[in-house]
């Protein structure tokens, strides 16, 4: 087992992000940052609020083009087109499920799109409701369902699309810990069966090392990236394993003095 | 087995096939909030009756009641009456359906563009000052076509308001499934009618509304002027001869057309599009 902070070595890219910059109007949101994601991998970015972390989601979902820099996919160049040549299935904070249409409907719309079989459609919504435990559930309004009930139909969308990537922005910071706890074991598990390539966004450290392979710390805005680092931990994982712990203040010590440089003296505990 | 098991077993297969069917809700049962709104609107309807019959036995100018239902049955079952209605009718739905493309067209042009909307927007508050009877009135000498006349007259009497309306839902989009829809490649046609169109609905039931109400009310004022036919000119014709018993007799059916469009045409289709808001 190899679970220390170190810095990843390079290896056979899937996605491949290449010196990009973004901006919103004048602002400019992530600055000349280098990422890639391996085939089946689990990379997570962590970093302050207001970093551009979510930024890097929205250029990998098709929603907003690089300044500079090259995104390409399967060694091919799809800069400006990655909405055309990714198939991306994106959890949000909150669920974005349409509350007019039922938890069926809304996995079927998003499948329509993406160009699944129809012939697939029902097979997919019942295997992935019921691997988030929410099966029962499959005829019912969104708004007649629990918050964590909510995010399990929308992470099972974004698995039914038969997505290359699997996006996810802060998926359970809206949700009581309890059940952020829940689904994260669930995604931990899920892992084992469905290794779909994920970039996951999140401001907690000890979720980012719990699910993923790779983390990636990100600067204050406009971002850079910090370092990377390595989780080779087998799955299933235990949330509370030492190693994890370890890995946390380590990490938490070793991006305090860059993300809150006002921290002073504050040492992680 | 029991009756109420064997019964039980006799219904049909809810979630036999997948996919087509809603959620299964209780069968509905009035609530004491619903039967005391319609109580009310029973002894609203009541109060209007008993100050119908006072004032017809106190003043000239307002028919009897008596007469005015008396004469009922030959008013509806002259096919006259009936082609007065139609005609009318015709004139608010073709109106409506035409307010509704250039009211949603104009807000989706001052919604999406930057300088052609702050011209349509113009155009949308100086159409919105614009009296109905002076619309009319320059309609008079504006279109040798009487008929398509009434009918712009209407058309530009309502599309202000709804294009007020629909803006205002357009703004009110929730960007978040915006994105959503983006994000997951949905097209723009399917965005419409998955995304956007159930958002706006409210908004269009209540344009409708209003503006059903509001035409049914211009119509009156466009006939008068405007053509020799409808509803409108047979309220002129009939107070011209001072035949009060056929102008009540016409604003009966007139309000009978509003009610009977708005309970058991409007409302209904409002309640069954809502029905995602969920049971308790």
């Amino acid at each position: 087992m190899n679970a220390q902070l170190t810095f990843a070595p390079a290896e056979a890219s899937f996605v491949e992000l290449s010196d990009i910059s973004i901006g919103y109007g004048d602002k400019v949101a992530v600055e000349n940052v280098g990422l890639t994601i391996g085939p089946g991998e689990f990379v997570s970015i962590i970093g302050p609020s207001g970093c551009g972390k979510s930024t890097l989601l929205h250029v990998l979902a098709g929603l907003l083009d690089v300044r500079s820099g090259s995104v390409s996919c399967r060694d091919e160049d799809v800069t400006g087109q990655v909405g055309r040549h990714l198939r991306a299935g994106y959890v949000f904070q909150d669920h974005r499920l349409l509350p007019w249409k039922t938890v069926r409907q809304n996995i079927e719309i998003a499948m329509r799109s993406a160009h699944v079989p129809k012939a697939d459609w029902n097979a997919r919504v019942e295997r992935y409701l019921a691997l988030l435990q929410v099966s029962d559930h499959v005829d019912a309004w969104p708004m007649n369902l629990s918050g964590g009930q909510r995010q399990r139909v929308s992470i099972a969308r974004a698995l039914a699309v038969a997505p290359d990537v699997v996006l996810m922005d802060e998926p359970f910071s809206g949700l009581d810990e309890v059940t952020a706890r829940t689904i994260r074991v669930e995604l931990d598990r899920l892992r084992v069966t469905e290794a779909v390539p994920t970039l996951f966004v999140t401001h907690s450290i000890r979720e980012a090392l719990y699910l993923s392979d790779r983390v990636v710390v990100f600067s204050r805005g406009p971002a850079t990236v910090l370092r990377e680092v390595e989780i080779d931990l087998p799955r299933p994982r235990d949330y509370n394993d030492p190693v994890l712990v370890a890995l946390e203040r380590e990490l938490v010590d070793a991006v305090l003095a860059v993300w809150e440089p006002t921290a002073g003296q504050v040492t992680s505990s | 087995m029991t009756v109420a098991t064997a019964l039980m077993s006799a219904a049909p297969p809810v979630q036999a096939e997948r996919g087509r069917l809603r959620p299964r809700r209780a069968p509905r049962i009035p609530s004491n909030h619903s039967i005391q709104s319609a109580v009310l609107s029973v002894v609203g309807l009541a109060l209007i009756v008993v100050a119908w019959a006072i004032a017809g036995s106190t003043t000239r100018f307002i028919a009897p009641i008596s007469d005015v239902l008396g004469g009922m049955p030959a008013f509806l079952t002259s096919p006259d009456t009936w082609t007065t209605i139609a005609e009318t009718w015709t004139r608010v739905l073709l109106a409506l359906a035409a307010g509704f493309v250039v009211g949603t067209a104009v807000a989706v042009l001052v919604w999406k563009t930057d300088l052609a909307g702050r011209v349509a927007e113009i155009w949308v508050t100086v159409f919105l000052a614009v009296p109905s009877t002076i619309s009319a009135m320059i309609a008079v000498f504006l279109f040798a076509d009487k008929q398509l006349g009434a009918i712009v007259v209407l058309t530009a009497t309502v599309a202000p308001f709804i294009s007020v309306l629909m803006l205002n839902a357009f703004r009110r989009l929730d960007p978040g499934l915006t994105e959503m829809a983006v994000a997951y490649r949905l097209s723009p046609l399917r965005r419409v009618a998955t995304v956007i169109g159930p958002q706006v609905f409210p908004t269009v039931m209540t344009a409708l509304r209003n503006e059903h109400a509001h035409a049914w009310k211009v119509v009156v004022v466009v006939e008068l002027f405007l053509v020799s036919s409808g509803m409108g000119f047979q309220f002129d014709k009939s107070f011209d001869r001072f035949d009060m018993q056929a102008v009540m007799q016409w604003l009966v059916v007139f309000a009978a057309i509003l009610l009977l469009t708005e309970y058991l045409i409007l409302r209904p289709l409002e309640n069954k599009a809502r029905a995602w808001k969920g049971t308790p």
